[in-house]
């Protein structure tokens, strides 16, 4: 894991803390674990995506606000990723 | 005058169960009693189990059904619609979300052959009615046995109920929003009294505070999340049959109304009535509601998308205050006929009652929610097609 994808995954488990109120702490999720099915609420799913375009300084667009987008770290890191630019996908 | 004229549906049995609670309806709002009569009716019809599947000995009704029935009962006793709406939605979460353990089919059971009465726990001291969180939790005790306790700020019926279903925590350190919903016989719990009902309106629905201890058996916690049961359950069903019992309410608002330019016009044919152009306008919204509660009922059929749970949020707000608008004309249009207690055409109750639709869940928290929601999905506004 290189050093980039390590700090994107540390803010978003950061921004998780603050903002999932998830059933488990964020510390123990799997970067593969379903958060929906870890608790995540659709109106927690919006503070998510506030904070996480807040942090990273970037905007969401319409059509990348899935449900499969949120579902895990790794999607979600891939998100980021993606709108910065990155070649992953 | 065609079946359906003004909401009316037409099961013969159903009728009877209605024209028993619309007798009763006067006193039970005058004395702010429980309705015994209409909830004798109703459970003499086996309405209690309307929800119960067919195998498991109830009537099998589909939500569209019920919504119906909420209506018709709606236009008879606002009171007796509402504890029964409160009822079937009580037990449609058992029927989506009872798992396979025996004791949650038994119960499915029990309610349709012993017709029991299920009184909802959702809200608590010091939270209200934010279902979404609870101070209380299930207290785990030896050999698969729990204990609970909650002081119910608001729990309709709750001196007439035979069965209780509470939200709790999960267990004494989870989250406030980490909750499971636990069935109670009410034979095993221990109801104190601390508040009693009187209220403006659905004066019988007995919605006094009680604190409510138990123990039982694991079991009785049903094995889905309540974050999921509310969100695919209990909160879209509650919202379509609340909507059938105000645009009950509603309907017989512009009955009445009716009744009374019909009646007036008799001593004058030629002349046009100043109330015409008001009766037109409330059953315009009638026509609207309606359509919004058929459209609610597909979608709720159909999907399970955040478009469609952001519309069915919203038909809440809007059918609450879409049936007090009906009859705030229905005051205009009959005047003191409406005004007075005492009149064939009076409007007080209706007006009473209606009063309760933008409250019981306020309108403005959940328009906050949708709202809220609204940044992360985008409303859906579809293509017209020819059906």
């Amino acid at each position: 894991m290189n050093n980039a994808i390590a700090e994107v995954e540390a803010t978003l488990r950061q921004i998780l803390q603050d903002h999932g109120k998830l059933s488990v702490p964020t510390l123990k999720i799997g970067t593969a674990d379903d958060l929906y099915a870890l608790g995540l609420s659709s109106l927690a799913t919006v503070s998510l995506m506030l904070a996480i375009e807040a942090s990273f300084d970037l905007e969401i667009p319409d059509e990348m606000l899935t449900r499969d987008n949120f579902r895990t770290l790794t999607a979600l890191g891939a998100l980021v990723h993606r709108l910065r630019g990155g070649a992953s996908s | 005058m065609s079946d359906g004229d003004f909401g009316r549906s037409v099961e013969p049995d159903w009728q009877a169960v209605c024209a028993i609670a619309a007798e009763h309806a006067g006193s039970v709002d005058r004395d702010a009693r429980f309705p015994s009569e209409a909830v004798a009716a109703l459970r003499r019809h086996g309405a209690l189990g309307a929800m119960v599947p067919v195998e498991f000995g109830g009537q099998g009704a589909s939500l569209a059904r019920l919504t119906t029935m909420c209506r018709d009962l709606g236009a008879a006793c606002a009171s007796t619609a509402m504890i029964f709406a409160m009822q079937q939605t009580k037990l449609a979460c058992v029927v989506a979300h009872h798992g396979d353990d025996p004791w949650q089919l038994d119960f499915m059971r029990r309610v349709a052959a012993e017709q029991l009465l299920i009184a909802s726990i959702t809200s608590e001291e010091g939270i209200g009615g934010r279902i979404r969180t609870s101070r209380c939790a299930i207290e785990p005790l030896d050999a698969g046995r729990f204990r609970f306790s909650k002081d119910g700020s608001t729990i309709s019926y709750g001196a007439d109920a035979d069965v209780f279903m509470a939200t709790a925590r999960r267990a004494p350190d989870a989250d406030p929003s980490d909750q499971v919903l636990v069935v109670l016989p009410a034979a095993e719990c221990r109801v104190e009294p601390y508040r009693g009902w009187d209220s403006l309106g659905m004066r019988g629905t007995g919605s006094g505070a009680f604190k409510v201890a138990s123990e039982g058996i694991l079991a009785q916690i049903l094995p889905v999340p309540f974050g999921v049961i509310a969100a695919q359950t209990m909160l879209p069903v509650a919202h379509i049959v609340w909507g059938g019992v105000w645009l009950g309410i509603a309907t017989d608002v512009a009955a009445r109304c009716r009744a009374f330019i019909r009646n007036r016009q008799r001593s004058k044919p030629g002349t046009t009535d100043p109330g015409l152009p008001l009766l037109a306008k409330m059953v315009d919204i009638l026509h609207g509601m309606d359509a919004r509660l058929r459209r609610a009922l597909r979608l709720y059929t159909a999907g399970r998308g955040e478009s469609d749970s952001i519309e069915l949020m919203l038909l809440k707000t809007g059918l609450s205050e879409a049936a007090l608008e009906v009859v705030t004309i229905g005051m205009k249009l009959g005047g003191f006929a409406a005004y007075r207690n005492d009149s064939p055409y009076s409007l007080c109750r209706h007006l009473r009652d209606l009063n309760s639709a933008p409250l019981m869940v306020g309108n403005d928290d959940i328009r906050g929610d949708a709202g809220r929601l609204l940044l992360l999905h985008r409303p859906r506004i579809g293509d017209f097609t020819e059906e």
